[in-house]
């Protein structure tokens, strides 16, 4: 499909609320539905638990899709991708604006000059990542569990809490190295024995909150927890005094931008087929980090 | 209800105690310097050879009324979180947390009177009420018993430590790294440093090692050449955090705990633009050798007392 910068002859013309709005319907109903939290009111302040991010950012909602580019982050690596490959419409699993609601508001060049480039191209930002349940929302929530190798096993619950998934019999070093092939990172961080017979993995989801997390690791059934981040006063601390107690439990960080290049690629694939003939990439964030030897 | 409970609550608050188990108060023990039971037996206090050790209320009023120019959170994060106040304290330990292997590591060293900067019930600030790790959590409730059973008292110092001789955190975590002469900015809780000029890798290699971490992420190109770097601590906000990053004329940032996509998603657009190292040292990295500094401080104020700082160690390894 040959990309210009304006839409493609005989492609359908949609606005980038049109697709947004084909995306909500096509994913299902918010998992948080019902129940959003207040934002707070600092800019850059934590988020708030259940808080609902999912909307544009930043651009005009109206204007015509030229073309669709994903990514786990809108970096200014991505931003310049997509302006290369002629699209207006970057849509983002994580924060872009070093805030979580993405509030753009700092004095930073940084901040300024990303501001400056998106007016300049006239791009449209899209956040879409808060956990839905309709069936093709399920699949974005379990995207990392599926590029895993885990397509069945997932519990019931709240996908906004975690997930938690019955597996074959594996280890934490195992699981690691999986992790570091699939999402693809240089870098992943453990607590816990490397070797342990683990058959219970908890994902979190939306969040990194130790109210949230702390109880899925502390279920019987969950030996090893996967999560981008974490609050280290609380959530390391829980899962070090349980092994120091004798109940094996591990733990792997993956990195939270990472941690969304699978939901990101799954849903290059589904928005390619729900949007017809509409230009649609994957862009992959650069994993920054390397290990020090 | 008992006197001990009554004081109890006084401690931890009426809410947060009627969250706690139920849990019986064993009879604290005798001086073990004091004299023989009289004739009545051993229900007689005898004369003590020595001065009695102080009891865990007496320690916790020393610690507050020691250094009264700095600031003290009494109802959030500094103050008795478990104990009985009336507990004799025998040695303080410090510690970044309070976990169970510090625990243990305190209580075999005599030490009853253990002061964590951080939390240890896995809920911010120790609010019970705000908790949601399940009341039968056999972990928690371990360690409670642990606590218990050994008549040990914690309390947690934060905001106090860090208002310490300007920050006492800061200061340890500059020492700990041998930077304290090469140290340039006059604010207390932030840090930038000028170094002798090394690359990005070597720099890494040195933080990890000062450090003892176990596990160190980081970017950047490990041939850059470093000589300032900026320091941050801890976990203080993503303003807090991108303003270090954003430090002017820092070719390297050190990092406590940070939430990613905001903070390193900062640090990536600004990469994209200029050379700049970060290192990912995390919260317990750049906070608990600041707490090696507050044993320093407290052995002065309880010359009679051990006190010691237990290292609690990097909870990571690399995957």
């Amino acid at each position: 499909m040959l990309i210009t910068a304006s839409a493609p002859v005989g492609a359908q013309s949609l606005s980038a609320q049109q697709v947004y709005d084909r995306m909500a319907a096509d994913a299902g109903p918010l998992a948080r539905a019902g129940s959003p939290a207040v934002p707070s009111p600092r800019v850059r302040d934590p988020r708030p638990p259940g808080l609902i991010v999912d909307g544009f950012k930043i651009g005009d909602p109206a204007a015509p899709v030229t073309g669709v580019v994903v990514a786990a982050r809108a970096d200014m690596k991505v931003l310049e991708a997509a302006v290369a490959k002629g699209a207006n419409l970057v849509i983002s699993r994580t924060s872009l604006f070093y805030d979580s609601l993405d509030r753009p508001e700092g004095n930073e060049d940084v901040l300024k000059e990303k501001l400056a480039y998106i007016a300049q191209h006239k791009l449209i930002v899209l956040r879409f990542s808060d956990p839905r349940t309709g069936p093709q929302g399920l699949k974005l929530v379990s995207a990392l569990a599926t590029a895993l190798g885990w397509t069945t096993g997932r519990k019931p619950g709240n996908p906004a809490e975690g997930v938690v998934y019955t597996v074959a019999p594996t280890t934490p070093a195992e699981v690691a190295a999986n992790l570091k092939r699939v999402t693809p990172t240089r870098t992943v961080r453990l607590i816990g024995p490397r070797d342990l017979t683990v058959d219970g993995v908890g994902f979190s989801t939306e969040t990194y909150r130790p109210a949230a997390i702390v109880p899925l690791i502390a279920r019987p059934d969950v030996d090893l927890f996967v999560s981008g981040e974490l609050h280290e006063t609380e959530t390391a601390q829980y899962v070090e005094d349980s092994n120091t107690l004798g109940w094996p439990k591990a733990l792997i960080l993956v990195g939270s931008i990472q941690m969304e290049e699978p939901a990101a690629r799954e849903m290059a694939v589904w928005l390619d087929r729900l949007l017809g003939s509409m230009p649609v990439a994957y862009v992959a964030v650069e994993d920054p980090f390397i290990e020090v030897p | 209800m008992g006197t001990t409970r009554r004081r109890v609550l006084q401690f931890i608050g009426a809410a947060a105690a009627a969250a706690m188990p139920e849990i019986a108060w064993a009879q604290v023990p005798q001086n073990p310097f004091a004299g023989p039971p009289g004739p009545g037996g051993g229900n007689q206090r005898p004369a003590p050879l020595l001065p009695a050790w102080p009891k865990a209320s007496q320690v916790f009023e020393r610690i507050k009324a020691a250094q009264p120019a700095s600031a003290w959170n009494p109802t959030g994060d500094d103050r008795i979180v478990f104990g009985d106040p009336d507990i004799p304290i025998t040695g303080l330990a410090t510690s970044f947390y309070a976990t169970l292997n510090v625990l243990k590591r305190a209580k075999a060293a005599g030490l009853n009177y253990v002061i964590p900067h951080e939390n240890t019930f896995y809920v911010g600030n120790d609010r019970w009420d705000a908790s949601t790790v399940p009341a039968t959590d056999r972990v928690m409730q371990a360690k409670l018993a642990f606590l218990r059973d050994n008549k040990m008292v914690v309390q947690r110092m934060h905001s106090h430590t860090h208002s310490l001789n300007g920050d006492a955190i800061m200061t340890g975590l500059i020492r700990q790294l041998g930077w304290t002469s090469f140290r340039q900015d006059s604010v207390p809780s932030s840090g930038f440093v000028r170094i002798p000029t090394t690359s990005a890798g070597e720099l890494g290699s040195l933080i990890k090692g000062r450090l003892h971490l176990r596990t160190l992420r980081m970017f950047g190109d490990p041939s850059q050449r470093v000589s300032t770097v900026s320091l941050s601590m801890g976990q203080p906000g993503i303003f807090n955090k991108i303003g270090t990053v954003n430090w002017p004329n820092a070719d390297a940032t050190i990092l406590g705990e940070v939430r990613e996509p905001e903070v390193v998603g900062f640090a990536q657009d600004l990469a994209a633009r200029r050379r700049h190292a970060v290192y990912m040292v995390g919260h317990l990295g750049t906070e608990e050798h600041g707490m090696e500094i507050a044993a320093e401080w407290l052995r002065g104020v309880f010359p009679e007392l051990a006190v010691h700082y237990v290292p609690a160690g990097d909870p990571f390894v690399g995957g």
